[in-house]
């Protein structure tokens, strides 16, 4: 009977070539260039390009905030420059020049001087109030400047900022007779000057610093009127006051007058000359 | 550059003293001599690139068997539709003798009674070993190894001496 023996698997006998093959193994992998796949770093290039974008979206979101709080601030100091013209304009109050700069500070106080002819006069009422606008007794429509169309523009020039104002043209004279005094002041100047219960009064002086109107620096005769600040600008501390001279229950005949408005403090806001034509 | 020492052992040295051994579970495995080789060259490349830390030669030749073993199985796994099957009998392992050969018997048996086998009687390892080796209960070993000499016996025919 045929017998299993184990030992006949001896038989296998391997090639030499395959031993040789494993002797070189080591050259050829040394030889061979490292073949390093791109799937190997996919969870890192991720994590980088996740981090990345991370402080993309930071950076953007950041500069963003910052332009934000740059166009908050930008109007303020929009403002703080009407502010700083109003205070030099208190400050040349005492002064009877009235230098180039004080031009512009006019303008934001916004005296209802002009009128519709002339064109240099229509920057300044910028900020002239939707009351003002009620009050004019005449529009005249202004063919230069659509924006100067605006109720200063339209009322009649009666007043004039101040007398060195060189927007000042030879026909305003001439048109003055034609137009009517509103009496009416408005300037323009930080709610911070406001106190108590935010009431403003404004006194008129003649030539002679004669205080006309009421003594009683609080009576209603000498009380303006607060209105908002310009259109679109709500969060603004810019605060407009209107004072209507006739309320006051006197008129004003041709010179150069005074005006101061103060807070319920008696602390001065603003004042200035103008005239009456 | 240090060349890696394996239990004491170069890379030359291995492949020499471990050719038969590798070359043999490769082929009982695969019954084909060229995928065969292929798996033979994978397992000594895996040792010269892992080199893994070995307590003893018989730590070595275990590790050898148990990837060898492994290869086997991944190559069977990956290129068991590639290979089309005239192209396998043109490559299949053919034996010198007679298919009365006791490799040729073994050759028949299922892969999971071939690697017991041939671990038992050729490599001499007791059966806790194998257990080891092929990662398996030794209840299972002893079984496999049962079935596998009834299994060979009839293929072969005789007694076992």
């Amino acid at each position: 009977m045929k017998k299993v023996n184990f030992n006949n698997l001896d038989n296998i006998q391997i090639p030499e070539s395959w031993t040789k093959s494993a002797l070189s193994l080591p050259e050829t992998l040394e030889n061979k260039k490292k073949v390093v796949y791109f799937s190997r770093f996919s969870k890192n290039l991720a994590l980088v390009a996740s981090l990345v974008l991370v402080c993309a979206l930071s950076v953007s979101l950041f500069i963003f905030t910052q332009k934000g709080d740059i166009l908050n601030a930008h109007k303020p100091s929009q403002n703080s420059e009407s502010t700083t013209v109003t205070q030099t304009e208190h400050a040349n109050q005492s002064e009877s020049e009235v230098s180039p700069a004080t031009e512009t500070q006019e303008k934001t106080q916004q005296t209802e001087s002009s009128t519709p002819t002339e064109p240099t006069q229509k920057v300044t009422e910028e900020t002239v109030t939707e009351t003002q606008k009620a009050t004019a007794p005449t529009l005249k429509p202004d063919t230069s400047d659509p924006d100067a169309s605006d109720p200063n523009g339209v009322v009649p020039p009666t007043q004039k900022p101040t007398p060195t104002e060189p927007p000042e043209t030879p026909e305003a004279p001439e048109e003055a007779p034609e137009v009517e005094f509103d009496g009416k002041i408005t300037v323009q100047f930080p709610s911070s000057h406001l106190s108590g219960n935010g009431y403003v009064y404004c006194q008129i002086y003649d030539g002679s610093d004669t205080l006309l109107g009421d003594s009683n620096p609080y009576s209603d005769t000498h009380r303006a009127f607060l209105t908002l600040p310009s259109a679109g600008n709500s969060s603004s501390s810019y605060v407009t006051a209107t004072y209507n001279i006739d309320k006051g229950g006197f008129s004003l005949s041709k010179g150069t007058y005074r005006y101061c408005f103060y807070n319920e403090n008696g602390e001065t806001i603003c004042s200035g000359l103008f005239d009456v034509y | 550059m240090a060349k890696a020492m394996y239990a004491g052992l170069s890379f030359e040295q291995v492949v020499t003293k471990y050719t038969k051994t590798v070359g043999s579970v490769c082929v009982v495995r695969l019954k084909n001599w060229t995928d065969a080789e292929d798996c033979f060259q994978n397992v000594f490349c895996r040792l010269y690139t892992k080199s893994p830390e070995f307590k003893d030669e018989e730590h070595l030749k275990a590790w050898l068997i148990r990837v060898s073993i492994n290869e086997c199985k991944n190559y069977l796994r990956d290129n068991k539709p590639l290979l089309p099957l005239k192209d396998a009998k043109d490559t299949a392992l053919d034996f010198p003798h007679d298919k009365c050969d006791v490799s040729w018997a073994l050759l028949q048996l299922e892969p999971k009674y071939r690697n017991v086998l041939y671990l038992y009687y050729k490599e001499r390892y007791k059966i806790d070993e194998i257990a080891l080796i092929l990662n398996k209960p030794v209840g299972t070993i002893k079984t496999l190894l049962k079935r596998g000499k009834e299994k060979l016996r009839k293929i072969y025919g005789g007694d076992e001496v």
